[in-house]
């Protein structure tokens, strides 16, 4: 019972970092490799928020973070990343160099030590065979609630509908009047703001340093490249393949080792099933990429 | 049948004749040669090694021009080959005391497998681009963690120390290659050989055939030519130099530590052939030893600016030098800027001519 709730804590923080990732890349044919720098975002701005406000302004950083991240996340879209519309290939070189300098300047301006951040409420909750961490119940909770959101506003509602027509052929949905525009950039906010809360989440149970994102970055890849691009269930599924594979031998062997394992596996996976265990919307979009 | 391979290779790497675009590739060789050739008699002996160290790094500046510039494919972590390379180079010399050339043989042969199995599950599987680069960076992830932490054979995070120089016998006469001097002509003549060699392949047909790849790999497919197979070709090929890189790095410091794999590093790599231009030969090597003997002196003032620098530099480059910097551009935009300065009345007249009518 414990096992299977450390793996879904695991999948569902991972499944919120990948979702954000996923639908921009399979939208815009980006792949933004500053992406893990926004979960530091979101951790850093809940060890801001409790050193001025105490351990109980962690429910504060829980709406202040996305927001920040959001707005970071429009000026990363405004200022860089429509300038390289027509490159692909370059919006890669660049998010990778602001991800450097992100890291780099979040050192100079809080130090290299570890920030101090507090799990709001502590305390463990009987399960069948033993007791677990009563925040991580919490975290596994929101989760969930975040991604079962996501799936209803992608698969409800009439925004969607307009995000998954614009995955699957970009060209025609501006043809019939959608501003793929307007929702490129939307949807490159909502993933910030994603990200940035799953960094709120994982920091209390992580040591919160600059480079607590590059970690989640490659994994998050992986999920969604075995997932299947751009599409939502494709990386639910990623995550809880890659987030149990993971669990189950860090039981087993060392923890490197273990990742070492899961990079094998995806490899292996990715040369039998290139397009993903569920494909995404974009059926035009395979492993070559669109640029 | 060997007669038909032979003919078959011939054909591959015939070159043209020579013409007029060979002669400023050749004079720049020659005067590379003949720098590299006269300056360990004028340089003290720390300038002689910093130079050194950066021309290693040029080595792994042409390997990865081969790769990215030659063979349009991204990778993040092409720094993995390096370390492999050196952490070759190292156990084998250190761990098991074997002569330096089976250590380098160890290191490039590593390299290679490791680079021939990533290649063949993702290039044959059809990942480019994106794919390809992600997935590199989390190879280079994954064997920085690695090297940390299998400490029984890598040392852990203070890596190998004491790593013996090169040295080998031809014969019954030994060649010392750890002198300041010495070091320097084998970094030299392997950086200058692997210039020409691959400046010859990319004259060749082949360089041809990689450049309709990197352009346009369906037509390239289309016209009969098994695109993967070459790509995987190359990218071994460019592992192995790099290899040969790390193995020279490990060999003239004399350490080998687990910041071979560090991302920064990588980011780098690809740094130096954005500047120096994409596929062309000469440019990346330069890129590379002006940008790391400016690192070393940035780093002797701040350790931390330096990545700052690095993504700033990297951000400019991208957003506005996609084709890298060339001394021609550079001259060209200079006389402009000169000629607007000399000539600035007369374009103001103009102008008010023209609003006039």
């Amino acid at each position: 019972m414990i096992g299977i709730l450390n793996i879904s804590s695991y999948t569902c923080v991972l499944a919120m970092i990948a979702l954000g990732l996923a639908v921009v890349f399979g939208m815009m044919d980006i792949v933004n490799l500053a992406h893990a720098e926004w979960v530091t975002i979101g951790a850093y701005a809940l060890a801001v928020a409790q050193a001025v406000g105490g351990k109980e302004a962690f429910w504060l950083a829980l709406l202040v973070a996305p927001a920040v991240g959001a707005v970071l996340g429009w000026c990363l879209e405004r200022f860089i990343i429509r300038l390289l519309y027509d490159r692909p290939l370059d919006t890669l070189l660049a998010t990778y160099a602001v991800s450097l300098i992100l890291q780099k300047a979040l050192e100079l301006v809080f130090g290299t030590q570890p920030m101090l951040v507090y799990a709001p409420f502590s305390g463990a909750v009987p399960v069948p065979g033993g007791s677990y961490p009563a925040y991580r119940i919490f975290v596994i909770g929101v989760a969930l609630t975040v991604t079962a959101g996501c799936w209803l506003l992608f698969a409800r509602t009439r925004f969607g509908t307009q995000l998954r027509a614009v995955i699957q052929h970009p060209a025609m949905a501006e043809a019939t009047g959608i501003d793929t525009r307007r929702l490129n950039r939307i949807a490159f906010c909502g993933g910030a703001a994603l990200a940035s809360l799953a960094g709120v989440l994982v920091a209390p149970m992580v040591s919160v340093e600059s480079h607590l994102g590059v970690s989640y970055l490659a994994k998050a890849f992986f999920v969604i490249v075995l997932g299947g691009i751009g599409s939502i269930a494709g990386s639910i599924l990623g995550s809880a393949v890659i987030g149990t594979a993971e669990t189950l031998l860090s039981y087993r062997v060392d923890p490197s080792l273990a990742s070492a394992v899961v990079l094998v596996l995806s490899i292996v996976v990715i040369r039998f099933r290139p397009q993903g265990l569920i494909p995404g919307f974009s059926a035009a979009h395979q492993l070559l990429g669109k640029g | 049948m060997s007669g038909k391979h032979a003919g078959c290779l011939r054909l591959w790497f015939s070159q043209p004749l020579l013409g007029p675009r060979d002669v400023s590739p050749l004079l720049m060789w020659s005067v590379a040669v003949a720098a590299m050739a006269v300056v360990p008699f004028f340089a003290g002996p720390w300038l002689l090694s910093t130079v050194r160290d950066a021309l290693v790094m040029g080595i792994l500046a042409l390997s990865y021009d081969l790769l990215w510039g030659r063979a349009g494919v991204l990778t993040l972590g092409h720094t993995t080959f390096l370390g492999l390379g050196a952490y070759g180079f190292a156990i084998a010399t250190v761990q098991f005391g074997q002569a330096s050339l089976t250590g380098l043989a160890v290191g490039v042969l590593c390299a290679g497998a490791v680079a021939a199995a990533i290649g063949y599950f993702l290039l044959f599987a059809g990942a480019r681009l994106h794919f390809f680069a992600i997935i590199s960076l989390a190879v280079l992830i994954v064997a920085q963690q690695l090297a940390v932490s299998w400490q029984s054979i890598t040392g852990g995070d203070t890596g190998i120390l004491g790593i013996p120089g090169l040295s080998f016998g031809v014969g019954s006469h030994t060649f010392d290659m750890r002198g300041p001097r010495a070091s320097w002509y084998s970094v030299a003549v392997v950086l200058l050989a692997a210039t020409a060699l691959i400046g010859l392949v990319c004259r060749s047909r082949y360089g041809k055939v990689l450049d309709a790849i990197a352009t346009n790999e369906w037509r390239a497919k289309a016209c009969g030519y098994h695109t993967s197979f070459h790509l995987l070709l190359v990218f071994v090929a460019s592992a192995a130099l790099a290899a040969i890189a790390g193995a020279l790095m490990a060999a003239c410091s004399g350490v080998v530590a687990p910041d071979v794999f560090s991302p920064l590093l990588a980011t780098e790599v690809i740094l130096w052939v954005a500047i120096g231009g994409r596929g062309r030969i000469g440019g990346p090597v330069i890129a590379a030893v002006v940008l790391t003997l400016l690192r070393q002196a940035v780093s002797s003032y701040s350790t931390d600016g330096w990545p700052l620098i690095l993504g700033g530099l990297f951000l400019a480059c991208v957003l506005f030098m996609p084709n890298g910097l060339r001394l021609h551009d550079l001259l060209e935009a200079a006389r402009r800027a000169g000629r607007a300065v000399w000539i600035r009345p007369l374009v103001h007249r103009a102008g008010h001519a023209r609003e006039e009518r």
